[in-house]
C-alpha cells in the first residue's frame, strides 16, 4: 500500500513527488538526503537540552518526533527495501527496522505525554542515546553498502523525498487555507497494482486518442492553406503528435503491451469529438478550429490524469515524457483558442469576398 | 568560424578564484572608451547577474546538498566575475551617462538578434519591443542635457540615432498582454534559445539597475522619468522570459546557461578593441568552458540523461555583434510603430475596440501627469528645442516629426488614445 502525494495539488507542477520526477525540482541523493535528516535531527537533541522553559521543550520535542517518523516512515517504506534488494543484505536491514521499533516505543510513549517533566526528559535521553547508535549504524555500514552496490540513489531519492513530504503533510497538515479542507479527507491509501491496470489502460486510450487525432490533423493541414498561421502551427504539431505517439509506444513495449491491440483500440474508440471535423459542410473550417480545441484539451486532460496515474503506480521513467505530451497539447490548445476570433474573422472575410 | 565548446578544455574550477587585486580591475577611460566596448561591458554584466541570480533560484529547488555545494562553487566564480566586468566602470560616468549606454545595448542588441532569429514569430516579439527600448534612449537622452547639460552622442556617439520610438507614453500596457508564447527547446533552432537567454539576462539586468538607482537623484524629473521606464523593463522582462521553454528542467537550464555564457564571451572576444578587456573575456571563456562541462556531468549523474542530446553537435556558428543598425531600424519604425499586443499575438492599435483593457490601463497610469512626455517638454523649454540625433534624414514616422515638420501628421496610438480618452 502506498499513499498517493499526486493529489494534494493542482496545475503544474502536481506535487513535490510530481514536481521531482518530472524534473522540476532538483532530486537528491538518497544517503545524502537521510544524512542531512540526522543532523537535523541530533542538533535538536541538543537544542532541547539547552531549552530555557517547558513550552520550549514541548515544542522542541514535537517537531523531533513528527520529523523522526517521517524519516522512519520514507526509511522503512522506500530506501530500506531498495537498500535489501541492490546490497543482498537483508540482516543489515532487518536490525535497522528492529532499532526503529525501539525509537517508536519511545516516540509513542513521549507523544502522550501531558506535561514536559523528569519523566520526558529521561525519555527524550533515551531517545537520543537509541537515535545516535542508530545513525552510526546507518552511516557507517549500511550508507557505504548501498553506494557501493551501484543502486541508483537519485531514483530512490526521488521516492523517498516525495514520501517523507507525504508523511509531514499527514501528521501536521499543510499552513493555511488548504488545511482545513485537506485535514477533513483521510489520507487515501492506494494500491499500486491498481493504479499499474489504470495507468495501461490509461496509455492505450491516450494513444488511440492521439493517433485518431493526427489522422484528423493531417486532414487539417491540407485544407488550411487560406489560414497560413493556423496551417504551420498544425504543421508543426503533426510532428510534435508522432513524438507523442512514440513515446507512448515505447511505454507500453516496456509492459510488454502488443501493438495489434493498440489498433483495435484507435478503432473502438468513440469518434465523438472527431466527429465534429466535418469535412463536407459549408463552415468546416471553423468547426475543425472547435475539434481541434477540444482535441488537445481531451489529450492534455488524459496526460494529466496519466501523470497520478503514473505515480501512484510507481511507474517514475514515464512522468517526464508524460509531462512534455502535457505541456504540448496545452500550448496548442492555447494556441488554437487565442486563434479562433482570427479563424473566424478570416472565414467571413474569404465568403464575403467570394460571394462579392 | 566554428566553436564547440564541449570538445574544449576548461580552467578547473578550483584555480577559478582570484585574488582582490585582480577583481579590482583598473577601469575604462570614460573619454576614450569606444561605444560598443562600453556596451559589451553592459551585456556580460547582465550576463553575469543572470547566471548568479538562476543558481540561486535552482538551487532554493535542489534537495541534494552535494549539488548545492557544486552550485555554491561556480556561483562564487560567476560574482567574481561579475565583479570584474562591473567595475571596468568608471566612478565618474554618471549614472545617466551609464543609462544611456544600458539603452544603447538594448537597441543594437535588440537588433541583432531580430536580424538573426530564425523563428519569425520570436523575430516579431524581437521587434516588437526594439522601438520600446529605442524609445527610451531618446527620452533619457533629453533628461542628460535638461539636468547634466551634455549631450548623448558623447556617450553613444553617432552609431545609434537617437529620435522617438514607439512612445513610452503608450508602451503601458496590461499585465494579461505581456505574455508570450513559450518555444519548445528540444524543437526551437539553437539559435533561438541563444538569442533569448541573452535578452532576458540583458533586459533583467536593466530592470534591476533602473529600480535601484532611479532614486539616487534630487532632481523630481529625473526620479520620475527612471520610475517609469523601469515599469516598462519589467514589462520587458515578462514579454522576453515568456518565450523561454517553461518545460525545461533545472539540469537543462543549467547547461543551457553555462552553454550560453560560452557563446558569449566567445562573442565578445572577437569583436573587443581594447587587449585589457579582451583578455578578460578570453580567461572567462575558459572558465565557463569548465562551468559547461561540470554543469554536464552533474545532469548524466543526476537525471540520467545525455546533455549533447539537447546541445547541438556542430557547436557555436556565429558569434553574437555590436554593430550600427540605422537602417533597420528605421525600416522597423515605419512598419511597426502602431503595434499593440493581444494576449500573446501583435496587433494594430486602431483594432482595439475602445472598451480594451489596454485603455483601461493607460487610464489608470498615465492620470494627467506623464514623465517622459514632461522631460521632453522641458528640456525643450530649456535649450530651445528637444535632442535628437537624427542623423539618415527626417523621421521615418511623419507623426513623430519634430514639431514644425510634422505638419498635422498623427500617428495611430495619438489618434486611438484621443478618441478613448
Ligand atoms: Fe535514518
Ligand atoms: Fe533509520
Ligand atoms: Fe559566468
Ligand atoms: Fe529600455
Ligand atoms: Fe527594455
Ligand atoms: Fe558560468
Amino acid at each position: 500500500m502506498l499513499t498517493l502525494v499526486a493529489e494534494r495539488g493542482t496545475g503544474e507542477p502536481i506535487s513535490l513527488g510530481g514536481a521531482l520526477m518530472a524534473g522540476k525540482k532538483v532530486a537528491p541523493d538518497a544517503t545524502l538526503l537521510l544524512a542531512d535528516d540526522h543532523r537535523t535531527v541530533l542538533g535538536w537533541f541538543d537544542w532541547f537540552q539547552r531549552a530555557e522553559d517547558t513550552p520550549a521543550e514541548a515544542a522542541i520535542g514535537r517537531r523531533i518526533c513528527v520529523a523522526l517518523l517521517a524519516h522512519m516512515v520514507a526509511e522503512e517504506e522506500i530506501f530500506y527495501p531498495a537498500a535489501a534488494e541492490a546490497t543482498g543484505d537483508k540482516a543489515l536491514v532487518a536490525e535497522a527496522i528492529r532499532e526503529h521499533e525501539d525509537a517508536k516505543a519511545l516516540i509513542a510513549d513521549l507523544q502522550k505525554a501531558r506535561t514536559v517533566g523528569v519523566r520526558y526528559r529521561e525519555r527524550m535521553r533515551a531517545l537520543a542515546a537509541e537515535i545516535a547508535h542508530h545513525v552510526d549504524e546507518e552511516e557507517n555500514r549500511l550508507f557505504p553498502a548501498v553506494r557501493d552496490s551501484g543502486m541508483d540513489l537519485y531514483h530512490v531519492g526521488r521516492l523517498v523525498a516525495a514520501r517523507r513530504v507525504d508523511a509531514l503533510f499527514n501528521m501536521v497538515g499543510r499552513a493555511g487555507a488548504a488545511r482545513a479542507k485537506l485535514s477533513e479527507v483521510a489520507p487515501m491509501p492506494v494500491s499500486k497494482d491498481e493504479a499499474r491496470d489504470f495507468f495501461l489502460l490509461g496509455l492505450k486510450n491516450a494513444h488511440a486518442a492521439a493517433s485518431q487525432g493526427q489522422t484528423m490533423l493531417e486532414m487539417q493541414v491540407r485544407r488550411l492553406d487560406d489560414y497560413p498561421d493556423v496551417k504551420a502551427a498544425l504543421k508543426a504539431h503533426v510532428k510534435n503528435r508522432k513524438v507523442q505517439l512514440k513515446r507512448l509506444e515505447t511505454l507500453l513495449d516496456s509492459h510488454g503491451e502488443s501493438r495489434s491491440a493498440l489498433k483495435e483500440a484507435a478503432l473502438d474508440f468513440a469518434a465523438g469529438i472527431a466527429g465534429m471535423a466535418n469535412a463536407a459542410a459549408d463552415d468546416e473550417v471553423l468547426k475543425n478550429s472547435f475539434a481541434g480545441v477540444a482535441q488537445a484539451r481531451f489529450l492534455a486532460a488524459a496526460y494529466e490524469s496519466l501523470l497520478v496515474l503514473g505515480e501512484a503506480a510507481g511507474e517514475v521513467q514515464a512522468l517526464r515524457p508524460i509531462q512534455q505530451c502535457l505541456s504540448e497539447e496545452r500550448a496548442l490548445a492555447t494556441f488554437l483558442e487565442e486563434n479562433l476570433r482570427g479563424t473566424a474573422t478570416r472565414f467571413l472575410a474569404l465568403r464575403s469576398a467570394a460571394a462579392g | 568560424m566554428s566553436f564547440n565548446p564541449l570538445q574544449e578544455k576548461g580552467i578547473p574550477l578550483e584555480r577559478q578564484l582570484r585574488p582582490w587585486s585582480e577583481l579590482n580591475v583598473e577601469p575604462y577611460r570614460k573619454d576614450k572608451v569606444h561605444p560598443y566596448s562600453r556596451a559589451r561591458g553592459i551585456l556580460m554584466n547582465g550576463i553575469e547577474v543572470e547566471a548568479v541570480i538562476f543558481s540561486h533560484q535552482m538551487a532554493r529547488n535542489t534537495l541534494d546538498s552535494e549539488v548545492k555545494r557544486q552550485l555554491a562553487m561556480i556561483r562564487r566564480v560567476e560574482q567574481q566575475q561579475q565583479k570584474v566586468i562591473n567595475w571596468l566602470i568608471p566612478g565618474d560616468e554618471t549614472t545617466i551617462e551609464v543609462t544611456l549606454g544600458y539603452e544603447q545595448v538594448a537597441v543594437d542588441l535588440t537588433a541583432w538578434l531580430a536580424q538573426n532569429e530564425p523563428d519569425p514569430y520570436l523575430k516579431q516579439v524581437y521587434d516588437f519591443a526594439l522601438l520600446e527600448d529605442f524609445d527610451h534612449l531618446y527620452r533619457y537622452a533629453n533628461l542628460y542635457e535638461l539636468i547634466e547639460g551634455r549631450q548623448a552622442d558623447k556617450i553613444t556617439s553617432d552609431l545609434t540615432e537617437i529620435m522617438p520610438g514607439r512612445p513610452t507614453i503608450f508602451e503601458h500596457r496590461h499585465p494579461f498582454d505581456e505574455i508570450r508564447r513559450p518555444m519548445t527547446a528540444v524543437a526551437a533552432d539553437p539559435q533561438s534559445v541563444l538569442n533569448a537567454l541573452t535578452i532576458v539576462a540583458g533586459e533583467q539586468q536593466t530592470m534591476n539597475f533602473y529600480m535601484t538607482i532611479g532614486n539616487r537623484y534630487q532632481e523630481p524629473i529625473a526620479r520620475a522619468t527612471y520610475l517609469e521606464i523601469g515599469m516598462i523593463e519589467e514589462q520587458h522582462v515578462s514579454h522576453y522570459e515568456s518565450i523561454l521553454d517553461p518545460a525545461a528542467s533545472w539540469f537543462e537550464n543549467l547547461v543551457l546557461h553555462q552553454w550560453h555564457e560560452v557563446w558569449m564571451y566567445w562573442s565578445m572576444m572577437q569583436d573587443e578593441t581594447d587587449p585589457k578587456v579582451r583578455a578578460i573575456y578570453e580567461l572567462h571563456c575558459n572558465m565557463e568552458i569548465e562551468h559547461l562541462q561540470v554543469a554536464c556531468e552533474l545532469m548524466r549523474k543526476v537525471e540520467k540523461r545525455d546533455p549533447e542530446a539537447i546541445l547541438p553537435a556542430k557547436g557555436f556558428e556565429r558569434a553574437l555583434t555590436f554593430q550600427s543598425n540605422k537602417a533597420y531600424v528605421r525600416q522597423v519604425l515605419e512598419s511597426q510603430i502602431d503595434l499593440t499586443s493581444q494576449m500573446s499575438d501583435f496587433v494594430p492599435v486602431s483594432t482595439l475596440p475602445g472598451d480594451d483593457r489596454y485603455f483601461a490601463y493607460q487610464a489608470a497610469v498615465n492620470g494627467d501627469w506623464v514623465p517622459t512626455e514632461e522631460v521632453i517638454r522641458e528640456n525643450a523649454a530649456k535649450n530651445g528645442q528637444e535632442y535628437r540625433l537624427e542623423t539618415e534624414g527626417p523621421h521615418p514616422v511623419p507623426g513623430l516629426r519634430n514639431g514644425g515638420e510634422r505638419k498635422g501628421a498623427e500617428t495611430e496610438y495619438a489618434r486611438c488614445s484621443r478618441l478613448a480618452a
